[in-house]
């Protein structure tokens, strides 16, 4: 369909800046909003993240799920009203809902829903992501560069992320940090490996060891 | 008949038999293991990783029935590691040095140095052809693991000593890993001068006492092991901080640490500093590391089977 619009639609499920008109576009044209759930989908399959099992229901639970939540809302109002006068609240809600006022509020409960999906939808996607790490047959392998110590291996290449490129980085940096110290220490091991031996079935002994 | 198509028999398999132990494989190991301890020689080798080259100078005398030797990095200031028998030296400047009770410098290739018949019980060894390294005539000796899980090593010795002059160790697909190849020897009648200052230098007779520090009762424990692999005892007071379990496994040749730290949420990940492989696994709340010549698969597994 529309490919310039598709362009910033795919950057904003990138988690980019888009602009109110965009976004005003976005949550009324269902067009639009079924092209933006499905970049979530594909970027969620890029990366890996897609549970083991997708949730085939996945829409229709939510669909059940949202038609409880504005209803309890609606009710509750209207139980409010009702005790007040019971007969001229429905001729004042269909009287209402020709009403400019009424129009925009609904348009305001589509867009919320629309939101709401959006943003659970990618929470879902990435906290299983977590879990298929732990089961799949092989963990995906991150394949950032190691400076100057030992070589990623790239069993499958992951597309690197841009939203979490920095923190990434820095988490990696603390991470071969972490590793380089304990390939050091698997090292030392190795070295008094026979003394540790000796060790063993003797007895305490006290002196400490200076080495470092 | 039949006895003289039984004794022929027998004859041919003699005979094959003699000639097969001309050339056997494991002959050429244990030349390449004696050459490096009952030569004086100076060499230099680099050891050569995807995206790393180390190289050391390496000399090696005897003198009066002992064995001194020296192993001195050439380019990062690190530490100079003298043998002398059953004590290795590690000093650095500015340092204390470590001593610890070892037959051998765990910095060269240990292949050179284990017990050959442990070797046997992982590694068959086959001779490969001749070829022609650094003006010399080597012959190619292929050890092939017997167990999939293991690096094979392919090693070029002297055809006329045994000394190794390359050892590639590689992966069951016959990938290049890392390379350990001599660049320099200059073999020596008697003891080489350098390395009379280092024997008669003095330098403590015993190990230092490791601190009987134990790491603090955990309910952890590796439910597996690689076949051939056991635990041996770590030295507790070189666990760094913040480990809160370390099991050292050996199977005779190479040795295999597990970590386990508190977790800091990451992905699974699997490095490899040339034959080593590094895998960090989130397990539970923890971060499981293990480190060693096993394959990322077996590496993962280990990992698993932390409860």
């Amino acid at each position: 369909m529309l490919s310039e619009k598709s362009d910033w639609l795919s950057a904003a499920s990138d988690n980019q800046a888009i602009s109110p008109e965009q976004l005003d576009s976005l949550l009324q044209d269902a067009e639009l909003q079924r092209s933006f759930a499905r970049y979530h989908l594909i970027g969620a399959a890029i990366r890996n993240e897609l549970p083991a099992q997708l949730d085939m229901q996945f829409a229709d639970n939510f669909a059940s799920l949202l038609d409880q939540e504005p209803a309890y809302q609606l009710e509750a109002s209207a139980a409010a009203q009702r005790q007040d006068t019971p007969v001229s609240f429905w001729k004042k809600l269909g009287e209402a809902a020709n009403t400019g006022w009424f129009k925009t509020g609904f348009q305001g409960a589509v867009a919320a829903s629309v939101a709401l999906i959006a943003v659970l939808g990618v929470q879902q996607f990435q906290g299983t992501g977590q879990d298929a790490d732990l089961n799949s047959p092989l963990p995906v392998l991150q394949t950032q560069p190691v400076a100057g110590f030992a070589t990623p291996v790239s069993l499958s290449q992951t597309s690197v992320d841009s939203r979490f490129e920095q923190e990434q980085r820095q988490a990696m940096l603390e991470q071969q940090k972490r590793l380089q110290q304990l390939l050091q220490a698997h090292r030392q091991q190795i070295r008094v490996m026979e003394t540790a031996q000796q060790n063993t079935p003797q007895a305490p002994a006290e002196k400490p060891i200076q080495e470092h | 008949m039949g006895w003289k198509g039984l004794s022929s028999a027998l004859i041919i398999l003699f005979y094959s038999n003699l000639s097969f132990a001309e050339v056997s494989g494991w002959e050429w190991f244990e030349r390449s293991q004696s050459s490096v301890r009952q030569y004086n020689f100076e060499a230099s080798f680099v050891v050569i990783k995807p995206n790393q080259v180390d190289s050391y100078r390496w000399l090696h005398g005897v003198q009066d029935h002992s064995e001194i030797e020296q192993l001195m990095p050439l380019e990062q200031s690190g530490v100079e590691i003298l043998r002398r028998d059953q004590m290795v030296y590690y000093i650095a400047p500015e340092k204390t040095p470590l001593a610890t009770n070892s037959s051998t410098i765990k910095e060269l290739p240990a292949l050179l140095y284990r017990d050959i018949e442990s070797i046997k019980t992982l590694y068959d060894a086959v001779p490969g052809g001749s070829a022609q390294l650094s003006g010399r005539p080597a012959q190619l000796l292929r050890l092939t693991p017997l167990q999939n899980d293991r690096p094979g090593y392919w090693m070029w010795l002297d055809s006329q000593t045994g000394f190794p002059l390359k050892i590639d160790t590689l992966t069951i697909q016959n990938e290049v890993l890392e390379r350990w190849v001599v660049t320099h020897i200059l073999p020596h009648t008697t003891l080489p001068e350098a390395l009379s200052v280092a024997a008669n230098a003095d330098l403590p007779k015993a190990a230092e006492k490791l601190p009987t520090v134990s790491l603090p009762e955990s309910p952890l424990e590796l439910s597996w092991l690689p076949g051939g692999y056991q635990q041996v005892p770590v030295a507790a007071a070189m666990v760094p901080q913040q480990v809160l379990e370390q099991w050292l496994l050996s199977d005779g040749l190479h040795q295999v640490s597990v970590f386990v730290q508190p977790g800091a949420s990451l992905p699974a990940q699997a490095f490899r500093d040339g034959a080593t492989t590094i895998f960090v696994m989130p397990k539970n709340q923890f971060d499981v590391t293990v480190i060693g010549p096993v394959s990322i698969e077996s590496a993962r597994q280990i990992a698993e089977s932390v409860r």
